[in-house]
């Protein structure tokens, strides 16, 4: 760093400003939840623990968020394991139709969920499935994909192929080749794909919010109909755990990314011997 | 190898058991009824008043859900997968849709004589009588409003006011009696002189879209002129708002109960009307909620506060403007789709 | 190693045929409808480009993704400028900040906002001490774009930082050594070497911009409905599929030609993407 291009104080002043713009206010909800009064006023009158009572003894917030948890968990998982194979399809092989498969794949992230919802709903509605468990699911599923893709491609491309025509040479079949030697180098970037699914279908509202029913109502679309209706801190109840359970599962992998680069530099190590 | 599959069939074995908590919701009795009205207080009031005490009677589970939604019972209808058995709604609704999208109920066991004639429907029964009434923000105003004009009176009455979200909600019959239109030629509406003159008092209007928020909405004191249901006002005045009613003018219906066409429920469904057919239950419910009860007999004992919400004192009455469910029943479909374009652009 | 392209087919398929069903057929089936409800035809789009409405959503719908991407040039320039001067701690931190929205959930960030954007809120009584009194942000064009700008700016930031990693600062000290002064080295040598990835980042923004439906709905007004409110309203309350429809093909029709056209001319929005065909031969 030269004395020309260092960082000016008023340049870091305007970035201290973005900074606090991005995360600050989120913040909120934490104090908000704490509230005494039935209000969203903040700073708050009063700190009270009756909205984390009411959260965890009102079947429909109880509900809605074990409904969330089942619902991110399962499509996160299919979203893994499809993406998974996808992402080793689409990069340890030549097929004419790849491009073409990676931009369907990816689709989900550009089309306005407005649109996806719109249209799953109108589907569903005809196929029956609408308000179903499994119907969400599949929805998810397929929005989840392209997060799994992004950092499963990034682990795969770091998997010098070395590795694998080493196994091979040693006897390994393909199968072997995928599950113990492809699959543990993966496993960081299988993690991070796998938290970012669990994330991403947690927070999905809107797809969510057209295919409910009495029964099947995750934790958003209760917060979004809450927030419409009336008054209700236990809404920022619900903001606050859904943070930190977002935080923590992003705060996995990076815990898993450190044994990845250990076991990596080992492998590496024992193929060059 | 191993911690990936130790966390994989971890995760999966969540995921079995969180599926399987979700999925299995409130099953529990043979009898089970889905009831929808518009939520909140209104709603509990139903539930204390009628639901649960019919629910304790015959060993029924009710599932409660809100807030109604007609494009959600025509959705669920055209789907072929019904949600919601018995539904709380406005007259108009059962009227149009009298077997396509609810059932024709069995009269056998209802005495349609202890109601006010013209407001029973081969598919609804009403419960109660309602009011949407102009309210105003004392905290804001020192000068009383005294008719729908001073609803759109910019000058002299200030401030942000709030009407219902939908063709039927009023907001079009307010519009058209505050812009001189006579009483007894207001129906049927003319929709484009309402909304030229909704149109005046556009930048200072917000709309509610379930009753709830409305109510919210006083309390909170976020609004100086709203239009609201009567027993909105009255639990908004007992939580402490600081509003007062405008009775002239007031358009009064009855709130139906009807049941969804292709219920899985159609048996529970019955029972629960015959049983909200009765005058007892509506009694109950006007003590907890001061709508007035349809059937004759129930003599319900109110409180002072619930007694001024009363619609059914002659008071009210009196200033009151019976809303047109024929018109309402023949005309709605397409005035939604006009209102719908006019409130979001 | 290579995999023999019929296992590649049969590794793809789940994820294809999953995608296929449950997302591309239904919006397919959607747009369909917009053709053939209630009868086959153009009427759909004759009564939506005829009536003014629609015309005006759209407009509000544009008008509000530009101001979104504007007020992400400036706020996430800097941002992006100050990412590429500072050391590897610092960097790290300012990634993390700009990355804490993204796992953050949509609803407790817009509901953070319904709180400080509210009538006597902390943000009315921010603007008061500047001398804007009684202002109140809620159910304005004004809030909803903050709430966007908000969730938005991460996404401006990475794909400028992405872009402008590249240039060599010390073609800035070689235009000093020429004469320029800072800020002219600055405007006439590195900005202009940083404009494609500007255009890469607000191009991306714009089309996010375009979607979005719950930051309006919770944080605007009705009578400033963006197309996605509009879309959904038309199922939501009109049970309007083809309607529906018909707006969401408008939509994504819009949402592909810019990405044509960005496409075509600007190969670092692909990389962003992932659509690039170079980055699948890799």
């Amino acid at each position: 760093m030269n004395t020309v291009t260092r960082a000016r104080p008023p340049l870091i002043v305007w970035g201290a400003v973005v900074a606090v713009m991005l995360t600050a206010p989120t913040l909120v909800v934490i104090p908000l939840s704490f509230t005494s009064q039935r209000s969203f006023r903040f700073p708050i009158e009063g700190w009270s623990l009756q909205w984390y009572e009411r959260f965890f003894t009102e079947s429909r917030w109880v509900g809605a968020l074990m409904t969330s948890l089942g619902v991110a968990l399962t499509a996160a998982i299919l979203a893994t394991i499809v993406g998974t194979l996808a992402v080793i399809a689409l990069g340890r092989s030549r097929i004419a139709l790849g491009p073409v498969a990676r931009g369907t794949l990816m689709l989900p992230i550009v089309v306005p969920g407005i649109v996806v919802a719109v249209g799953v709903f109108g589907a569903y509605l005809r196929w029956g499935i609408s308000g179903s468990f499994l119907g969400l699911v599949l929805a998810h599923t397929v929005l989840s994909i392209p997060f799994v893709m992004i950092p499963v491609t990034t682990a795969l491309r770091g998997i010098p192929e070395t590795v694998e025509r080493a196994a091979a040479v040693l006897g390994a079949n393909p199968l072997r080749r995928f599950t113990q030697v492809q699959l543990p180098l993966l496993a960081p970037g299988l993690v991070t794909g796998f938290v970012f699914a669990f994330v991403t279908s947690l927070d999905e509202v809107v797809i969510a919010f057209f295919l409910q029913s009495p029964r099947l109502r995750t934790l958003p679309v209760q917060m979004y109909s809450s927030v419409t209706v009336e008054t209700d801190p236990t809404i920022a109840v619900a903001s606050s755990l859904v943070l930190v359970i977002s935080t923590i599962a992003i705060l996995v992998p990076r815990l898993v990314a450190n044994s990845r680069t250990k076991r990596l530099a080992t492998l590496t190590k024992e193929a060059a011997s | 190898m191993r911690t990936t599959t130790r966390l994989g069939a971890l995760a999966a074995a969540g995921a079995l058991v969180l599926s399987g908590c979700a999925a299995d919701n409130g099953a529990g009795g043979d009898l089970t009824l889905v009831f929808t009205s518009y939520g909140s207080a209104y709603q509990q009031a139903q539930n204390d008043a009628m639901t649960t005490p019919w629910a304790e009677s015959v060993g029924a589970t009710v599932i409660n859900d809100e807030p109604t939604s007609y494009a959600r019972i025509q959705q669920m209808v055209d789907a072929g997968q019904i949600e919601w058995d018995v539904v709380d709604t406005e007259p108009f609704f059962p009227v149009a849709n009298c077997g396509t999208l609810v059932e024709e109920l069995d009269f056998t066991n209802i005495d349609t004589s202890k109601f006010p004639e013209g407001t029973v429907s081969p598919c609804s029964i009403p419960i109660l009588q309602y009011s949407t009434v102009m309210m105003y923000n004392t905290d804001t105003y020192d000068v009383a409003p005294t008719s729908y004009e001073d609803f759109f009176d910019l000058e002299n009455f200030p401030g942000v006011r709030s009407v219902p979200n939908w063709g039927a909600g009023g907001a079009l019959e307010l519009a058209l009696l505050a812009d001189g239109v006579a009483p007894e030629s207001l129906y049927p509406l003319d929709v484009d002189r309402a909304f030229a003159k909704l149109d005046t008092i556009r930048d200072s209007l917000v709309f509610w879209n379930t009753s709830s928020e409305s109510q919210q909405a006083m309390e909170d004191g976020t609004v100086d002129l709203t239009f609201v249901w009567s027993g909105r006002a009255y639990e908004a005045e007992n939580n402490g708002a600081a509003f007062e009613p405008m009775w002239e003018n007031n358009l009064i219906a009855w709130a139906t109960l009807s049941i969804i066409k292709g219920s899985p429920n159609l048996e529970a469904a019955q029972s629960f009307i015959e049983y909200a057919a009765t005058a007892e239950p509506q009694a109950r419910f006007a003590e907890l909620q001061p709508y007035s009860p349809a059937h004759a007999d129930a003599q319900p004992e109110l409180s002072e506060l619930q007694q001024k919400y009363n619609v059914a004192d002659t008071a009210i009455q009196s200033q009151a403007i019976v809303t047109d469910v024929q018109f309402w029943a023949d005309n709605s479909a397409e005035i939604e789709e006009l209102w719908a374009a006019w409130s979001t652009s | 190693m290579t995999i023999p392209a019929r296992w590649a087919v049969l590794l793809l398929l789940p994820a294809l045929a999953m995608t296929g069903a449950f997302f591309l057929v239904p919006i397919g089936d959607i747009i369909v409808r917009s053709f053939t409800e209630p009868v086959v035809g153009l009427q759909v789009y004759e009564r939506l480009f005829a009536d003014p409405t629609t015309w005006r959503v759209l407009g509000r719908t544009f008008a509000t993704g530009a101001l979104t991407v504007l007020l992400c040039i400036a706020l996430g320039y800097p941002y992006a400028y100050l990412m590429t001067l500072v050391g590897p701690t610092m960097r790290t931190i300012l990634i993390v900040l700009v990355l804490v929205p993204f796992w953050t959930s949509l609803m407790a960030r817009t509901f953070a906002w319904i709180s400080l954007l509210q009538r006597d809120g902390p943000v009315s009584a921010l603007l008061a001490a500047f001398g804007l009194p009684g202002v109140t942000l809620l159910g304005t064009l004004p809030g909803v774009l903050i709430g966007m700008v908000q969730i938005l700016l991460p996404y401006f930031v990475l794909t400028v930082y992405a872009g402008i990693l590249g240039i060599d600062r010390r073609l800035i000290t070689a235009a000093m050594s020429l004469g320029a002064n800072r800020f002219r080295a600055f405007l006439q040598v590195y900005l202009p070497l940083s404009v494609p990835a500007v255009i890469a980042a607000s191009a991306l923004v714009f089309i996010l911009a375009l979607g979005f439906y719950i930051t309006p709905q919770l944080l605007g007004s009705p009578q400033e409905s963006l197309i996605a409110q509009v879309i959904g309203v038309r199922v939501e309350r009109l049970v309007d599929f083809a309607g529906a429809g018909g707006l969401s093909a408008i939509l994504l029709v819009s949402t592909a030609l810019l990405l044509g056209i960005v496409g075509l001319v600007f190969r670092p929005i692909l990389r962003a993407l992932g659509l690039s065909r170079a980055e699948v031969r890799a």
